[in-house]
């Protein structure tokens, strides 16, 4: 088992060292820099502002501290947020999103398996149709109609939430509802498909055969089973919600890292788009590797070696 | 006269299908005495599964028992209730399937699975349920039990599983095992192992044992008696001896015909198939469901019900050519004798 998780490990390793490589070799690629669009025709200035970044230097020797400088944990500075470094704006930004994407993560996990095996349980049964058409209904509509209309219910006619930001914990409840729709809709669907397909194995009947109660046969055989698919998906979706989401930060008004990703782009920040797209990176990284490890221990089938 | 375990009477399963209704037991009759081995042999379609899984309480959507009684200690189980029924199932009835790879949830250890049947049945404790556990283990012949109570089940081989299957079944003592076609997914060499095991195991502990085949060699090896069904109804029923030696029912002729001999003169024949096809359940022939492929059915065969005929205290057949009136056919005369007439 230690064996497995250190070899994932290094594999781990390898990725983002490679995602961070396909990263810079892409940012330098693309024409144009951040200055480019500055109003400063004396191209002496722009020379003086490379200079200051490190941006005249070769690029394997930018390379090389781009490397070293990440693998200590400084993202660099902002080109266009004077004075602020690429770890001080994830760090402002992160905690809005980590807080959102978790608790989205929780109502996705614990609504989404229950309603599954509902759903399969009352297979082509009125709860199961209603079911099936709220989940296909919440992976077509776009968050950014969920977010406006539920401002518009929620805030504007009862007006229990605020319409804006996040200064108290009601302001949550919008961003963390709207952000696990769509995760909710696919483990609903996932949760059904599994829930079905388990209940038709023969080790079910072999379970009823023993003349177990049926909570045991539900929670024990078909449970543990039923729910291999969704914890494979367990982890790319945790990665996804707690990295925010653009559209459910713009429209909550949340100054969360998604929206801060999409603004970097925008502005031709160079090193944030880098550093947040490396920090993106080993969240999912990690995230699968979690999910890796968690799926050993449930599935014995799986070898680590 | 042996004790009555178990007495089914007038059994009628059916499955509403949205094609209509499937009947796929027509009128079953049969018993099982204590300790005694009797098999179901049928080809697939038949209605044998279906039987032992209406006895077991097991039937599935859309299938139902519409008629009949199943009597167990003269209990009838259709009467019983569900929470009633979990107490009989697992606990004096018992039951293994015919796939030892899919019949075992691959994610508990062997050992989760059959303790899992003295907790709940016997109120065992952990302790000893885990050396009840080992003790099946070793009584159904696989190798140090003590470690192999705690591997999965893709860590067992087919035949192993299977035993594994059967220490599960009996680990908790019931009057009844009901074996859905144990060794059909198994090699040969594995197959007259686990039969051999069943023999012994029912000598051992006088669990009556349902052995449901499509393998009349299976049967012959360790049963008592047999019952011949085709197409959701009990054919023939005898002794082994009877069945072997002295079938009555052109049915149970053709199967004996289509069962290869491996020695003398006899081997180097060419097997003798039973023409065309299993009926078609949705709709099937009136009267006699063998007409159709017998070869020596009457006018009678196709409109009446066939009534059964007792030849003796053990041996019932549901044949017109049994009827004292009936016909006398060479060919039929010499099938008269089962595997003795060629």
């Amino acid at each position: 088992m230690i064996r497995y998780i250190i070899k994932r490990v290094i594999s781990a390793i390898i990725t983002i060292w490679f995602i961070m490589t396909l990263t810079f070799i892409l940012m330098k690629a693309i024409p144009g820099d951040p200055f480019s669009s500055e109003k400063m025709a004396d191209p002496v200035i722009i020379e003086n502002i490379k200079a200051k970044y490190g941006l005249d230097k070769p690029l394997i020797e930018q390379y090389g501290k781009y490397l070293y400088d990440y693998a200590h944990g400084d993202f660099g500075i902002s080109y266009m947020k004077k004075g602020l470094t690429t770890n001080d704006i994830i760090s402002s930004g992160f905690p809005y999103s980590l807080r959102i994407g978790i608790w989205a993560s929780v109502l996705v996990l614990v609504l989404g398996i229950f309603f599954g095996i509902i759903a399969a349980l009352r297979q082509n049964k009125i709860i199961d149709r209603v079911l099936m058409i709220l989940a296909t209904l919440g992976a077509t509509i776009p968050s950014f109609v969920f977010a406006t209309g539920f401002l518009f219910v929620f805030s504007k006619i009862l007006g229990w939430v605020p319409s804006f930001g996040v200064d108290n914990w009601k302001g949550y409840i919008g961003p963390v509802i709207v952000s696990a729709l769509f995760s909710l809709a696919y483990v609903v669907r996932l949760m059904r498909t599994s829930t079905l397909d388990v209940l038709n194995q023969d080790y079910i009947r072999t379970a009823r055969a023993k003349g177990l109660p049926e909570w045991k046969v539900m929670g024990k055989h078909v449970m543990r089973n039923a729910i291999l698919p969704v914890v494979t998906y367990i982890g790319p979706m945790f990665a996804a919600l707690i990295t925010g989401s653009f559209v459910v930060e713009k429209v909550f008004g949340i100054p969360g890292i998604g929206n801060l990703f999409t603004n970097s782009i925008l502005n031709r920040d160079y090193t944030l788009i880098m550093g947040i797209t490396v920090f993106f990176a080993v969240i999912l990284v990690i995230c699968i590797l979690v999910v890796d490890i968690l799926y050993v221990l449930i599935d014995p089938r799986i070898k680590y070696q | 006269m042996a004790e009555r375990l178990l007495d089914v009477r007038h059994l009628h399963t059916s499955f509403f299908t949205h094609l209509g209704e499937v009947k796929a037991i027509r009128d079953v009759s049969f018993h099982v005495d204590k300790s005694e081995i009797i098999g179901i042999v049928g080809e697939s379609g038949s209605g044998k599964s279906v039987t032992s899984l209406s006895v077991m309480g097991l039937l599935a959507y859309p299938g139902k028992v519409t008629e009949g009684e199943i009597l167990f200690k003269g209990e009838d189980l259709l009467k019983k209730k569900k929470r009633e029924m979990r107490k009989i199932q697992g606990n004096q009835i018992s039951m293994i399937f015919q796939d030892p790879m899919t019949s075992l949830n691959p994610l508990f250890t062997i050992g989760n699975q059959i303790t899992e049947v003295l907790h709940t049945h016997k109120k065992m404790g952990k302790a000893e349920a885990n050396e009840r556990a080992v003790e099946m283990l070793r009584m159904v012949g696989i190798p140090s039990p003590e470690k192999r109570v705690r591997s999965y089940p893709h860590e067992f081989s087919g035949g192993m599983r299977q035993r594994a299957m059967i220490a599960m079944a009996l680990s908790s003592e019931p009057d009844l095992l009901i074996a859905d076609e144990p060794t059909t997914a198994l090699d040969v060499t594995i197959q007259a192992q686990v039969l051999a095991l069943m023999k012994e195991l029912n000598e051992r502990l006088g669990t009556a044992t349902i052995l449901i085949t499509h393998n009349l060699g299976c049967a012959s090896s360790i049963c008592d008696r047999i019952l011949v069904m085709y197409g959701g109804k009990i054919m023939e029923e005898g002794t082994t001896e009877e069945i072997f030696y002295e079938p009555r029912h052109p049915y149970t002729m053709g199967l004996l015909n289509s069962v290869p001999k491996v020695n003398g003169e006899q081997s180097k024949q060419r097997l003798v198939p039973i023409l065309g096809t299993p009926p078609d359940m949705l709709h099937p022939p009136t009267g006699c469901p063998f007409y159709p492929r017998c070869k020596f059915a009457v006018k009678a065969c196709a409109s009446m019900d066939v009534p059964e005929f007792q030849l003796s205290g053990t041996h019932r057949v549901s044949c017109f050519m049994c009827h004292p009136d009936a016909p006398v056919k060479e060919e039929y005369e010499k099938q008269k004798g089962g595997i003795r007439h060629v």
